[in-house]
């Protein structure tokens, strides 16, 4: 691979770029699905990427490639010097510097097949035997082998090379007539050491199934406190924080504009990147713009500390640059079991899954609370339907009253279950 | 493009297939004047598919070439071959009769260089600055893909297909006392660019101008009223209700995961005057905005009538869930990438329209809402149903009032549809959607608009 990068990079000197960067990767992937409580299919890939960037007085294009052949690099550094000079000159643009020698390595390689057969009929089969009327649906493990080396011409070089496992899941209950909302459940891990029933919150969310099957609309609408699992909460944050984002601050949109060191959020919330935690399955050790990735803290206690501007978005709002593009997210955990959670509040909602449609510009969003729960003087009573939530994401996440102790590890992001006060709830 | 054909013998036992697949991206976008995106991606690469004793087998690489094809194939065999020998399954499959189908939807104009399309955007967003200035940020965007298939089957099927679709996205952000509002409109459909936006820029100035126009009354809106709602689901609206309120919940493998579709067949679900179709290439006497004659398992695509005057007829299959459910294949396995497997999709999902004029159905509703653009939407196996909507307006009293801002919609199809009332006589296609199931997915979605009742999120 770095043979090939060097020699394409030769090429893109030689092809006129003031400034040229390549990155090649190969993506090995096994996996076996799951279709309807039974095991259908096993898939093997491999793909081969190459991401050409090219600058030439001032004007910048990228181009991705799978083929490695002589003629089709040359095509598509041909092709790339014609984006490039059909472009708009912007000094913003620059490649990363050299940062040394970086060298990453993580992970099994090598797949281990009857493994992972074994704990996927292993996983039908606890779940057959503890809840039959559960049907596991579109549902897989993967092992995936991602490796990537990049260079360019101002001298940087690194090279990352990473495998782990991948499980998702799929899945709903029957009773008669009955049926529950579908969820699902996604996690990563290292190694096949654990059951997959352990991974994540999939067998909490696969036992919720079966009570989610007699489910009953909520009379009504009113203004309550909602409890939000570790997924619900991360639906909500990453909208919060794309507002923090090269797209928000570079089109003047950001509702977080000017708010650094001041209070964005609960004074409960302390948020951070945590780009090579140990909790992580992969690490991002190399952000999108080739930088090193460093650790951050988003907000500390309820204070935004940073924005999530690139390389390209830092010079564009002359903002500070920041040092990870990660999406392992680390929410640090509260005071107050999850089961405390529910306590105080009169009549609200348990949401264990929100399906809603994306946030308009000043935050205002609405959706469906599905597999999600009526609760009453402080206990979690029957399983709904029908339910609409709606407020401002932004307000949202300042009405954080509560957060859990525990949280849940997916592999990347690290979550807890919150609290949060205030929100429009619209049953029939 | 490899000639497939040759490698008929590969097939020895079971069912097979081969597929060469390229997909061409290109994206340029400006924002506030910016050239934010410039980006070209190709994906080309071969995938065999095996099926034997039950399983599947699959296996794909980029570098397609004689021996990736036969490496892929074996590979395919062994992957089916290692389920087939740690369990049973008595799954089977539907055979299709082998089909020879070539169809190329590329642009018959000469293709235009990237520096052209730079300038076009570039002219576009200079309109925008000079006409609204009170704009926050207007962005526009020129999205195109190719998807370019070659397709041979163990049945003699051997599929030649290339089927492009190009969008102009243009969006406009307007400060309002809640902050700020966006609006978005979508131009194109099948084809190239040059197929849709071979013009002076200033052409589209009666378009930026309903945009802005949009934006600017939206800025000055209302949030909807919470709770359910008598409404007026427009044109542009009933497609996406096609695709997520039914489509999804009678795809068959969603039905064999235990959709309430499965338990519904042959039954009333909906009103008499809703037919809905999930056509195979040609509505209506027009071609559909995702064209497809055969399917990634060599079955000829055929219409499927999912709905027909109320009734619920059929799920849609693939060639394996058709043999379960004794019903015929009519061409719905679909890959997005050479490396994906053939999923159950839906192709161009439509409600028919019906005899009533808009304007009466408007007058007819003494309090509601016109419901006019989707956003995203998700579907579920009970039936219950979401979808954002960014634009619509209040109806008091038979009349068009304020415009409201972005909410969501949703409720129980076979509920939602049993209570339409009118359908109108007009008909639109929404050409731009992915549908995500595993894989994105190109989908159409069309229909006419429709009156109902709703639940709808707001304040």
């Amino acid at each position: 691979m770095k043979e090939l990068a060097v020699e394409i990079l030769q090429k893109m000197k030689k092809a006129g770029f003031d400034q040229s960067e390549v990155k090649v990767s190969e993506d090995q992937l096994t996996e076996i699905q799951i279709d309807a409580d039974q095991i259908s299919l096993m898939r093997s890939t491999d793909n081969v990427n190459l991401n050409l960037k090219g600058i030439r007085n001032q004007k910048f294009a990228s181009l991705d490639v799978n083929q490695t052949d002589a003629q089709s690099i040359d095509e598509a550094i041909s092709k790339l010097k014609s984006l490039c000079d059909a472009a708009i000159p912007d000094e913003a643009r620059q490649l990363a510097p050299t940062q040394g020698q970086l060298s990453f390595k993580r992970g099994e390689f090598e797949p281990d097949l009857p493994q992972m057969h074994s704990r996927i009929q292993e996983f039908l089969a606890q779940i057959k035997k503890n809840q039959p009327e559960t049907v596991v649906e579109q549902s897989s493990i993967v092992h995936k082998v991602k490796k990537v080396v990049g260079l360019n011409s101002l001298d940087l070089f690194f090279e990352d090379q990473q495998a782990g496992y991948g499980l998702t899941a799929m899945f709903s209950s029957k009773r008669g007539n009955k049926v529950s909302s579908f969820n699902y459940s996604m996690a990563d891990k290292k190694n096949l050491s654990e059951p997959l029933l352990n991974w994540g919150d999939m067998d909490e969310n696969i036992k919720s199934s079966l009570k989610e099957i007699d489910h009953q609309p909520v009379k009504g609408q009113f203004e309550g406190d909602v409890v939000l699992t570790p997924g619900v909460f991360s639906d909500f944050l990453g909208y919060w924080v794309s507002h923090l984002g090269d797209n928000h601050l570079i089109a003047g949109t950001s509702r977080l504009k000017d708010k650094i060191n001041q209070v964005c959020a609960s004074p409960l919330i302390t948020f951070k990147m945590n780009p090579q935690g140990e909790n992580c399955t992969y690490h991002d050790n190399v952000t999108y713009d080739s930088y090193k990735s460093a650790p951050s803290t988003v907000i500390e206690k309820g204070v935004l500390k940073t924005f999530l501007l690139s390389d390209y978005g830092s010079r564009k709002t002359k903002l500070q640059r920041h040092g990870n593009s990660s999406s392992h997210w680390d929410v640090e955990a509260g005071s107050v079991s999850k089961k405390e959670l529910a306590k105080g509040i009169q009549k609200g909602i348990w949401i264990g899954r929100f399906s809603g449609g994306m946030p308009a510009a000043n935050g205002d969003f609405s959706g469906v609370a599905k597999n999600s729960y009526l609760i009453e003087n402080g206990e979690i009573t029957h399983a709904v339907s029908e339910v609409m939530i709606s407020g401002n994401v932004f307000d949202l996440i300042q009405n954080v009253s509560a957060i859990s102790n525990e949280r849940t590890n997916y592999g990347q992001s690290v979550l807890p279950w919150v609290r949060v006060n205030k929100v429009k709830i619209v049953g029939q | 493009m490899l000639q497939l054909s040759r490698y008929q013998n590969l097939f020895s036992k079971g069912y097979g297939e081969i597929r060469f697949q390229e997909n061409r991206d290109l994206r340029i976008s400006f924002l506030n004047g910016q050239l934010t995106t410039n980006l070209s991606q190709t994906k080309r690469g071969v995938s065999a598919r095996s099926f034997q004793n039950g399983f599947w087998g699959f296996s794909s690489h980029s570098v397609p070439n004689e021996n990736s094809i036969e490496k892929a194939w074996k590979e395919a065999s062994r992957n089916a071959d290692f389920l087939g020998t740690r369990g049973k399954n008595s799954n089977k499959l539907t055979s299709s009769a082998g089909m020879k189908v070539e169809k190329n939807f590329s642009t018959k104009q000469s293709r235009k260089p990237v520096s052209y399309w730079i300038q076009f955007l570039q002219d576009v967003d200079q309109l925008m600055k000079e006409k609204f200035p009170d704009l926050v940020s207007r962005q526009v965007t020129l999205a195109g893909l190719d998807m370019e298939k070659n397709l041979l089957t163990s049945e003699g099927s051997e599929v030649r297909t290339l089927v492009p679709r190009a969008h102009l996205l243009i969006q406009m952000t307007k400060n309002s006392p809640r902050g700020p509002v966006s609006f978005r409109e979508i131009l194109g459909g099948l084809g190239q660019p040059e197929d849709h936006f071979l013009m002076d820029a200033k052409n589209l100035l009666p378009l930026l101008q309903k945009t802005y126009d949009t934006v600017s009354e939206k800025a000055n809106g209302t949030q909807a009223e919470a709770g359910v709602h008598e409404v007026i689901l427009a044109s542009d609206l009933a497609g996406i209700l096609a695709h997520e309120a039914v489509g999804h919940t009678t795809e068959a493998d969603l039905v064999l995961g235990g959709s309430v579709a499965g338990r519904n067949l042959n039954q009333r679900v909906a009103s008499d005057l809703v037919t809905l179709v999930d056509f195979a290439h040609t509505a209506l006497g027009e071609t559909c905005p995702q064209p497809i004659y055969i399917d990634d398992e060599g079955t000829q695509s055929e219409d499927t009538v999912i709905i027909e005057n109320g009734l619920l007829k059929t799920f849609m299959n693939n060639k394996e869930t058709s043999h379960h459910f004794d019903q015929k294949a009519t061409g719905h396995a679909r890959a997005f990438t050479f490396s994906d497997e053939p999923l159950i999709r839906m192709r161009n999902t439509a409600i028919l329209p019906g005899k009533s004029k808009l304007q009466e159905m408007i007058a007819s509703v003494e309090k509601g809402y016109l419901l006019m653009r989707p956003g995203n939407g998700q579907a579920d196996t009970t039936g219950e149903f979401m979808f954002a909507v960014d634009m619509g307006y209040e109806i008091k009293n038979g009349k068009l009032g304020r415009a409201i801002q972005n909410t969501t919609i949703s409720g129980v199809a076979f509920e939602m549809l049993q209570n339409v009332t009118m359908v109108s006589d007009e008909f639109k296609w929404e050409s731009a959607g992915y549908c995500g199931k595993k894989q994105p997915m190109p989908v159409g979605m069309g229909g006419p608009s429709i009156k109902t009742r709703i639940q709808i999120g707001g304040r």
